[in-house]
């Protein structure tokens, strides 16, 4: 054989004038070159051909010349064989050559085939392994097998063409010879191939579409073949994509109840779902929930709500949602409405805008709406009774705005302003309401005959009687239009390098409870601290006319015009405060005048973590007339301040930690016996990890007086009034995880205990009681895997308490009470879980005054109807026993018959339930 | 001893690079802007895909940046995705590398495959999570604290300040805040980030088109599309 590169250029165009015999002819290219063995090439005739000699040319990849073989004819076509030897790891290039009788030539394949040979990979898994031009070994070494993993592409993974690196980790390799790393992409060698400390690496460039092969070759240190790693992944086509994908998902869901609980019937139907959908760049979500028990007496039980949210700078809610802006605004309460949050790294701002209450006009009852105000019933000269009619049983629609604008810098600092407005909209009630409301008139109704009636069956008995009906057209008693204004700022620092933190929040609140007759004006205000209308507010006169001294002599004509800022908040007598602070005080203590102004909160806060301990110490004001309509909730009047230490040791699994908190409500000068509460607790955990027993010990003090020194006369007596006791609380728990026939087993304990001491007993008179109630309890449950489909948890507990009572005798003793549960309750499942199968019951006993026992059943099962379709049905039913009703002599089911077989038994809750879950 | 200093010197410099950061982990997808710092240097770097990460590194994404890790003995793999910052620390051993993700601030999702020794660890300045095999997402703003979004497993999540811990399963959400509190509920499907990986490379879909010719002849057309 010899190089023959000139030869086979001259080839190109000649193959291209034989068209038509071409056709006549069929190679089938074999898929791939075994190293070591030898490759047989055919050409059929598949019509008579009249071919001369056939030639193979052939070279390893990328070799540079070709060599030829003779092909020979074999009755219906021509062959040739490339020996084994020649055939390397890096697989053969080759094409084909017949010389036709007439002088033609056509090849394969059929343009220019030196330049565009056929490539056909070596197959490296069942090759021997040979270098080209090197001397075939004869037999096959053993390969010796290794750790490697496979750490990018993953095997049959699909990635884009930029994504693609390879990497290989030799972590747990351990006699690989590092210097002899052979990777091959399509069974083509990678030249770009780095190691280091166990790591392989290398970024192809420009691969194409389509399902590529990898492998990776290596030689233990002693020379033996390790096993090959072998794995393919697929490169999808650049600039091809379908359209983005829309993800839609979602779930629908309907529940049917029925339950009973001491003679009432309860029957709720809802219909429920969600559904969400996205793009890269845009999320939306909506859900719903329809209920029976939406009425139009109470506040919406029905939810409707949609988030749409673009990226991470905007999200955009409607319906019902529940917004949270601070502690001292609104705190996660569920408003209807929008809101809108625009959100980027140095700058955040955000809007709600809806309803915290909807306007509710009546409840459903007689006297829910019109109530007749009898005691107000009054009679004039002539003898004509007026009767007072009132409105009741209404909620004004709340509606409210909140704003929030935020300034930080992404590590180091966030400033936080915002404002709270929610205002009642008294328009929103009616004075008359639906024909079939109705209210009482009882026998303090003088002149009327007592009954129930509509407002129309009431104005025409009123006439009949010859009296009048006196119904305003506001101030009505059901309750007064309010209106709040909050402001708050909040400034949060990060120091040491995020370790540190501290936090400033003020705020605060005006608040009116009354805005029946909206914003006071000017002539309204000179007489609010006086009784003068003489221009001036605060001027008060003597008997002479002469003005008194202490006098505020503020001129009503330079003073805010209040209705002018009635659109922000109604300014009149019912707010609070009327001033900010305490002006007597503030000469004399202005810093502290102003910081305990009873309408601000605040808090400071400092925080840390270092290491193996995080601190935290907490000062928190909130003041008596602080109030946000977006958070009724909140505790006013407290004082509190908080030091707590957390250390963890051991890696984190025995943690120790100690708090302590001082509150009371002392925040006015004014408050009398104000109460102060000092706490101290002490805890310490150990937790090792996961099925490893854990523990837990805590132990808190608690320590309440107030403050008084004597005993108050109250009457003719001497009461004693005083507080000054502890109260010790003490938890301790433990968890044991432990493995029962190749099953998971866990056991949890927890015991606690309430132990009040009266730290003035020993001045206390032989008959007080000390009021404060002891307790332990101890709770037992084991949780019981017997198979993988099948848990058993059994639950005890027992809680006693004692109370302090001043028996027959006179004597003080604690009384016991104790309330015993047991409890069995089973989940099994069949048919590939797709039926599960829930069970339980339970007994409780309770011991006091009068002992009952309630037993329990339940039942419930859970079935994959089809794919994402769930059906489940449960039913519960508790029975009462009080034992004693057997010997008592008496009726107490009030069927007629005295200690009857089953007087003792009642029915104390039943329940069905029914759901229909479908995802999608 | 200066007799011994030549000694001193070829000793430093043979055990000087063995003193250095053990590589832990590649960097095997890096979309947008990523760099990192090199453990003991100040200077930023771009990172790129395949770069070998240490024990120590320190790796910052920005407004539209995502890296995905993957650790070389177990392929636990950590996705950052944007406004990240977090170091990467692992200590190598003959049977594994004990692996902890020290996170500053933004959104990681954890795919921690079974440990052989200890614990997979992400901890914050608000929290700490801790795993032996589980997916998970965590969310950091050391402002407002942490949400981890269970995906898979269990995860013991611990706050920092007050050392209470609870167990975060698949399809539960735990929030950690700086005051201590520590809670968990039901997974809102709303609050799941996106994983940049799984919207591109996951769930390819085939579409066949048969196509008929003049003489009957049926031919299928195979498009591999994701």
């Amino acid at each position: 054989m010899k190089a023959i590169v000139i030869r086979a250029i001259i080839l190109v165009g000649v193959a291209l004038a034989q068209p038509g015999l071409r056709d006549n002819l069929y190679h089938k290219r074999p898929e791939k070159a075994i190293p070591g063995e030898a490759l047989q090439l055919t050409i059929t005739l598949k019509q008579p051909v009249p071919v001369k000699t056939g030639l193979i040319y052939f070279r390893p990849y990328q070799g540079g010349s070709y060599f030829e073989i003779p092909m020979s004819f074999f009755g219906t076509g021509w062959s040739g064989t490339i020996p084994g030897d020649r055939i390397t790891e890096t697989g053969l290039e080759y094409f084909i050559v017949l010389s036709l009788s007439d002088g033609g030539l056509i090849s394969f394949p059929a343009h220019t085939p030196n330049e565009n040979p056929y490539y056909l990979p070596a197959d490296l898994r069942t090759g021997n392994r040979s270098t080209f031009g090197g001397k075939q070994s004869g037999k096959t070494q053993k390969s010796v097998s290794e750790n490697i993993l496979i750490i990018s592409p993953e095997p049959e993974s699909v990635i884009s063409p930029e994504d693609v690196v390879i990497a290989l980790s030799l972590f747990y390799a351990e006699d690989v010879d590092t210097t002899d790393i052979r990777l091959f992409l399509d069974q083509r060698p990678l030249e770009d191939v780095f190691y280091s400390e166990g790591i392989i690496t290398s970024l192809p460039t420009s691969l194409s579409g389509g399902e590529h092969a990898l492998s990776l070759r290596l030689t233990t240190l002693q020379g033996l073949p390790v096993e090959p790693v072998d794995w393919t992944f697929r490169v999808t086509d650049e600039g091809f994509h379908l359209q983005e994908a829309i993800n839609l998902k979602g779930k629908i869901g309907a529940r049917i109840s029925t339950e009973e609980t001491a003679g009432t019937v309860k029957t709720i139907e809802e219909l429920t779902g969600q559904v969400s959908s996205g793009l890269s760049w845009v999320d939306a979500k909506a859900s719903f929930r329809l209920t029976s028990r939406e009425n139009p007496y109470q506040q919406p039980f029905h939810r409707f709500s949609g988030k749409v949210k673009f990226g991470n700078y905007l999200t955009i809610e409607m319906g019902d949602y529940n917004p949270t802006i601070s502690p001292y605004m609104v705190d996660g309460r569920r408003i209807r409405g929008i809101g809108v949050q625009v959100q980027f790294p140095w700058f955040q701002f955000q809007v709600v805008q809806g309803d915290l209450n909807r306007a509710v006009q009546e409840m459903d009852k007689t006297d829910g709406g019109y109530i007749l105000r009898t005691a107000n019933i009054k009679t004039d000269s002539l003898g004509t009774y007026t009767y007072p009619l009132d409105r009741t049983g209404y909620t004004f629609q709340r509606s409210v705005n909140m704003y929030q604008l935020t300034l930080q810098t992404p590590r180091r600092f966030r400033w936080k302003l915002a404002a709270l407005k929610a205002r009642d909209d008294r328009e929103t009630i009616h004075k008359l309401l639906r024909n079939s409301a109705t209210f009482t008139v009882d026998s303090s109704a003088t002149g009327l005959t007592p009954g129930t009636y509509t407002y129309g069956q009431f104005s025409d008995l009123v006439s009949a009687a010859g009296g009048r009906i006196s119904f305003p057209d506001a101030n009505w008693g059901g309750g007064d239009p309010e209106d709040n204004l909050v402001l708050g700022t909040t400034f949060q620092g990060l120091f040491d390098d995020q370790r540190l933190s501290f936090e400033f929040s003020w705020n605060f609140s005006l608040y009116n409870r009354n805005i029946w007759d909206g914003a006071v004006s000017r002539t309204e205000m000179d007489t609010t601290l006086d009784d003068s209308l003489d221009g001036f507010i605060g001027v008060n006169y003597d008997e002479n006319g002469l003005v008194m001294d202490g006098s505020l002599f503020i001129d009503t004509s330079k003073v805010f015009d209040p209705t002018f800022y009635e659109g922000f908040f109604t300014i009149n007598a019912y707010m609070t405060p009327l001033l900010p602070f305490d002006i007597s005080s503030y000469g004399k203590h202005p810093i502290a005048t102003v910081v305990n102004m009873p309408s601000s909160a605040f808090h400071f806060k400092l925080s840390g973590t270092y290491a193996l301990q995080s601190f935290q110490v907490e000062y928190r004001q909130v003041g008596p007339e602080f109030v946000s309509l977006g958070n009724p909730y909140l505790s006013t009047n407290i004082r509190e301040f908080v030091a707590t230490d957390q250390m963890s040791l051991l890696d984190r699994k025995l943690h120790l930690s100690a708090t302590y908190k001082f509150h009371d409500n002392k925040i006015l000068a004014t408050t009398v016996d104000p109460l102060v509460t000092h706490s101290l607790n002490f805890g310490i955990s150990i937790s090792p990890g996961p099925e490893v027993p854990s523990m837990m010990v805590n132990i808190q003090s608690i320590g309440k007086t107030n403050e008084k020194k004597e005993l108050d006369i109250i009457g003719d007596s001497r009461q004693d009034l005083r507080e000054n006791f502890k109260t010790v609380n003490s938890l301790f728990s433990v968890t044991f995880p432990f493995r029962y026939a190749g099953l998971k087993q866990l056991v949890a304990v927890n015991y606690s205990t309430i132990l009040n001491h009266d730290l003035l007993k020993s001045d206390r008179g032989a008959n007080y009681v000390f009021n404060k109630t002891d307790s332990d309890a101890l709770s037992i449950s084991l949780s019981s895997r017997f198979s993988p489909t099948w848990r058993l948890i059994s639950n005890f507990s027992r809680t006693n308490l004692y109370l302090p009572i001043m028996n027959s005798d006179g004597i003080i003793i604690q009384k016991p009470y104790s309330w015993t549960a047991i409890a069995v309750n089973s989940q099994n499942s069949f048919w590939d879980s797709r039926l599960r199968f829930t069970g339980g019951l339970s007994f409780l006993r309770s011991a006091g005054d009068v002992d009952s026992n309630i037993y329990g059943v339940k039942s419930g099962a859970e079935y994959d109807v089809i794919k994402n379709l769930v059906a489940s049905l449960s039913l519960n039913i508790q029975m009462s026993q009080v034992p004693a009703y057997r010997k008592d002599n008496q009726d107490n089911n009030g069927n007629g018959k005295t200690d009857e077989l089953f007087e003792a038994w009642s029915l104390n809750t039943s329940g069905i339930f029914l759901n229909m879950n479908y995802s999608f | 001893m200066k007799n011994h200093l030549p000694l001193i010197i070829i000793a430093a410099l043979v055990i000087n690079p063995l003193l250095g950061a053990s590589k832990i982990a590649v960097a095997t997808k890096v979309q947008g802007k990523v760099d990192f710092v090199k453990n003991g240097n100040v200077k930023r770097n771009s990172l790129k895909q395949g770069t070998i990460l240490e024990d120590g590194d320190k790796i910052y994404t920005g407004a539209s940046g995502f890296v995905a890790v993957v650790f070389i003995d177990d392929k636990s793999m950590i996705k950052i995705k944007e406004d990240t910052e977090l170091e990467i620390t692992g200590k190598r051993s003959n049977a594994s590398i004990s692996k902890k993700i020290n996170m500053e601030m933004g959104t990681i999702r954890a795919m921690v495959s079974k440990q052989r020794k200890g614990e997979f660890v992400v901890e914050t300045p608000t929290s700490v999570a801790s795993v032996k095999g589980t997916d998970f997402w965590v969310i950091s703003n050391p402002f407002t604290g942490d949400m981890l979004l269970g995906l898979d497993g269990l995860v013991n999540f611990t706050n920092l300040l007050t050392g209470q811990s609870i167990d975060i399963g698949a399809g539960f959400t735990g929030n950690s805040t700086p005051d201590g509190s520590l809670n968990s509920g039901e997974t809102d499907p709303g609050t799941i980030p996106e994983d940049p990986d799984e919207a591109e490379g996951a769930g390819e879909s085939t579409l066949r088109i048969t196509l008929e010719g003049p003489d009957g002849t049926q031919k299928v057309l195979i498009i591999h599309y994701h």
